[in-house]
């Protein structure tokens, strides 16, 4: 039981907490927090939030990884 | 085209590996029990295609359907962008069907052969596993991209080119694809979906991409750049340090 469990958190979310806590930031900081505060800035610079997110996203995810595997 | 060309390098990715699996077993088995515990896995995969598929298009609103699809690719393909980012900067090892071949070819070299006639449990099980584990990825995936305003259409039939592909290719070789640089296949698959998820977050988040469908071009393009320096700078770093030490 606990190997299916194990295999669905990780066919879902893959192997890090990192990446879907850093998805749910980003989308839930995005949508919840940001585009309420200023409907047309969002409508505008939105995006430019959500690549930006993601590029910090995946990089930091790297260099963690990067990490464990040095020690 | 571009949910085409997603769908399909996505499920040739994923029925790479199942298919690894389901090889090593008729190798190193027998051909018949193989087929039995893959066509197993894909029933089973097809009966959760028949719930998830519907379940996404006919119940949940377009603007939170958009939203939906934008995450699951994200978390998809941000981790496969990960995982081969790393594997490009030799931190992590590479990735081959050639190597899930032969761990699962040693796994079933300690269960006996039963006599002929008698069902070989153990290569079924396998065969069914492979097939279903991977199958699910596929199934996730293609419903994600199926479920675009635009209609399931162009993820169905990438999917199916893959198929046809890979399928071809299996028959063809009868061993899995040693020279295919699966690494850098996986890294485009992650950079792929990563800019597909981010363009369907975008848009489930009411924000506007200029360029419209054009932006999963530049958006690729950016993630691309920016995971393949990142891998070097990585790759660079570990070599000065192993100089120095």
């Amino acid at each position: 039981m606990s190997a299916f469990l194990y295999r669905t958190r990780k066919l879902l979310f893959g192997e890090t907490w990192l990446l879907p806590i850093g998805v749910a930031v980003l989308v839930g900081g995005g949508g919840l927090v940001l585009r309420p505060l200023d409907h047309g800035a969002w409508h505008d610079l939105g995006v430019v939030f959500l690549l930006v997110g993601a590029v910090v996203l995946v990089v930091a995810a790297v260099e963690r990884g990067a990490g464990a595997a040095k020690r | 085209m571009l949910i085409v060309v997603g769908a399909a390098l996505a499920v040739a990715v994923e029925l790479l590996e199942a298919l690894a699996i389901v090889l090593a077993v008729g190798v190193s088995r027998r051909w018949s029990d193989a087929l039995v515990g893959a066509a197993a896995g894909v029933v089973v995969c097809a009966v959760v295609a028949g719930v998830v598929g519907p379940l996404l298009l006919g119940n949940v609103p377009i603007g939170s359907l958009r939203l939906v699809i934008g995450v699951l690719l994200m978390l998809f393909g941000l981790e496969w962008l990960r995982k081969n980012t790393l594997r490009l900067a030799g931190r992590k090892a590479p990735a081959s069907s050639l190597a899930e071949f032969v761990e699962t070819q040693e796994a079933l070299e300690q269960e006996a052969l039963p006599p002929a006639g008698e069902p070989d449990w153990a290569a079924r099980a396998i065969a069914f596993k492979g097939v279903l584990l991977e199958g699910l990825e596929v199934v996730l995936i293609v419903a994600a991209l199926a479920a675009r305003p635009s209609g399931p259409a162009p993820a169905l039939l990438g999917a199916a080119l893959a198929v046809v592909v890979v399928l071809g290719l299996a028959v063809w070789i009868r061993r899995p694809l040693e020279q295919l640089h699966e690494t850098d296949l996986k890294w485009g698959v992650g950079v792929l979906l990563t800019a597909f998820g981010l363009f369907f977050a975008g848009e489930g988040l009411h924000a506007h991409w200029p360029g419209d469908d054009l932006a999963v071009v530049y958006v690729a393009v950016v993630l691309a750049f920016v995971t393949r320096v990142h891998a070097r700078v990585i790759a660079a770093r570990v070599q000065a340090a192993e100089a120095i030490a």
